[in-house]
């Protein structure tokens, strides 16, 4: 999947369109800022009784979740509502560009929701552990890449509607099975190893890792491995179904 | 590829079981203007799609300025400016903002791009709301912009989707003055509506589709011609009897049979239905109304509306199955 010549233009053109368009969006700030805000400080009454280690990173998980998957899912939903999306259609852009521009601003909302949850945890503990920045950082770019493209692949596949109440699925899921509002030892077995089944499980660990330089489900390595794949994946099966759709 | 811009030749195409279009063929030569004519869900847009690089065909052959849309549908989307059949542009950007995105994502320059911002806004009579949100503007301004929007990289090759639609007579009549000059450019349109009066106006030549496949195809003069029929009214009083509007068409349908009657109306106090032979036809009506009872009081001959052109070729395609299979560019079904 590559972006061909003038690609790159047309891809920082819709970017910046759609941060334009839809930054401000209810379900951006419901979804990406104020859900985010109350898990942190939900959480924050649970990292005394459960240990720093364990919650920092599952609320910055969560905060990266909610941020991109609300962006990109507004960018591409708002669009097949207003019939705009038949516009972008009828120009030439490809299939990888469609993909690669709409989950841009997701990836640029997660990044950030989670730099401000950061501070946030600072402000909380007084201090943030950032014991292998390089891994932290890693699960920030990859975490918040795979959640905005897998929420534009459902904004593209299902109509409005469906796709929220899909994505709500997802993320809850992700939340309260996907190793990260519950810690392992907390789960019944059964549900803990439904929890290798998620996304959240490996970034969530790798963020772990980078701060506190220690994991909970799945080493580092296999963390960073199983990630990557995941994200080739959604990628890859975002552009066959832009395909698709931009050619029925 | 000639001096033709599109070329389709057996076009099909199938949803599910449900054929949208089957087999229709047709050539729009470079710098025409081709009016693709049809009633709701005969298959216009979805000809459009087609021809734009949005669509890919269950079978047959599409060739826009010698390109294949399903193979190459980039460098055809590059060549062609398609106005959807609905609003289309960014209702959260400005008119500009909206010019500007797509300038940007067609690749033209900045001071480009600003020169043929400035000619499309003057052109198409959208300066005083560039500054103001698609998503607030009226339903004619929106369509103006949206044509704006799909002239700004300078298209060889215009697709316009029922322009007109859901506009009110005064929006619909400046806009067709704005197509009229668009026509005069010299530039290739391919103009689908369900508006016969309106493609008759702004078109070279017509095609009308109906249930996916060609009927009848020919310049505007042509159609009408064809048609040697007129539409007759006649009013009438009730002599003192009153006869049901269902009793009156069902005596009229039994004495026009033979002059090839269609569009018959029958309301309070007058009749009007479209004939061939139409003295004879009068004298039968005239006759009609008097066995009922009924005196005629004043008649009007005209020739065909454009609608009643559209609705004669209809019936009597539904009437005999029929849809014209003839070969492409110029011969029709009479």
């Amino acid at each position: 999947m590559s972006v061909r010549g003038g690609g790159l233009q047309r891809v920082v053109a819709i970017f910046i369109k759609d941060l334009k368009s839809y930054y401000s969006k209810a379900p951006v700030i419901s979804w990406g800022i104020l859900f985010p805000l109350t898990v942190i400080a939900l959480l924050d009454l649970s990292a005394r009784m459960l240990g720093e280690y364990r919650v920092v990173p599952a609320m910055l998980s969560i905060t990266m979740l909610f941020a991109s998957t609300s962006m990109s899912q507004v960018a591409v939903s708002f669009e097949k509502l207003s019939g705009a999306m038949q516009r972008v259609l009828y120009m030439p852009v490809g299939s990888a560009e469609l993909v690669v521009a709409k989950s841009l601003g997701g990836i640029i909302y997660g990044i950030g929701g989670t730099g401000l949850a950061g501070i946030l945890a600072y402000i909380m503990t007084g201090h943030v552990a950032m014991i292998r920045p390089a891994y932290f950082l890693a699960g920030v770019v990859l975490g918040s890449t795979l959640y905005s493209a897998l929420s534009v692949l459902v904004s593209l596949y299902y109509n409005p509607v469906q796709a929220v109440a899909v994505l709500n699925i997802i993320r809850f899921s992700m939340i309260f099975l996907g190793g990260t509002l519950f810690p392992k030892a907390l789960l019944p077995r059964i549900l803990a190893g439904l929890a290798y089944f998620f996304p959240s499980v490996y970034i969530t660990d790798l963020l772990r890792f980078g701060m506190y330089n220690t994991w909970e489900y799945v080493d580092p390595l296999t963390s960073l491995i199983v990630t990557a794949i995941l994200l080739a994946a959604t990628l890859y099966i975002a552009h066959r179904l832009a395909l698709k759709v931009m050619l029925p | 590829m000639g001096g033709y811009a599109i070329e389709v030749e057996g076009l099909v195409k199938r949803f599910g079981r449900v054929y949208a279009l089957r087999g229709l063929s047709f050539r729009v030569p470079r710098g025409e203007t081709y009016g693709l004519l049809g009633p709701n869900g005969a298959g216009k847009t979805t000809t459009i799609r087609a021809i734009a690089g949005a669509l890919r065909p269950t079978r047959g052959r599409v060739s826009v300025l010698g390109l294949d849309p399903s193979r190459e549908p980039l460098r055809v989307k590059a060549l062609v400016g398609v106005v959807p059949e609905l609003p289309s542009l960014f209702p959260e950007l400005t008119v500009r903002e909206n010019l500007l995105f797509i300038a940007r994502v067609y690749g033209i320059p900045s001071g480009e791009a600003e020169r043929r911002m400035r000619e499309l806004l003057e052109f198409m009579g959208l300066e005083a709301v560039a500054s103001r949100r698609y998503g607030q503007l009226s339903k004619g301004l929106k369509r103006r912009a949206d044509i704006a929007a799909a002239l700004l990289h300078d298209p060889e090759v215009v697709l316009l989707d029922e322009p007109t639609g859901g506009l009110d007579v005064v929006a619909a009549s400046r806009l067709r003055e704005r197509l009229a000059a668009l026509r005069r450019s010299g530039k290739t349109i391919l103009l689908s509506t369900h508006n016969i009066g309106e493609a008759a106006e702004l078109s070279d030549r017509l095609l009308v589709i109906y249930r996916g496949a060609k009927l009848v195809e020919g310049t505007p003069s042509m159609l009408r011609r064809a048609l040697s029929a007129r539409r007759i009214t006649v009013y009438y009083r009730a002599g003192g009897s009153e006869v049901e509007a269902s009793r009156l068409e069902e005596a009229l349908q039994e004495a026009l049979a033979s002059y090839d009657p269609s569009g018959l109306r029958v309301a309070p106090g007058s009749v009007s239905v479209t004939v061939k032979r139409a003295l004879d036809a009068l004298w039968a009506i005239r006759e009609t109304l008097e066995s009922l009872g009924l005196k005629v009081e004043d008649v009007e001959v005209l020739p065909p509306s454009w609608e009643d052109v559209l609705l004669h070729h209809i019936e009597e395609a539904e009437e005999g199955g029929r849809t014209c299979r003839c070969g492409v560019g110029g011969s029709s079904a009479w």
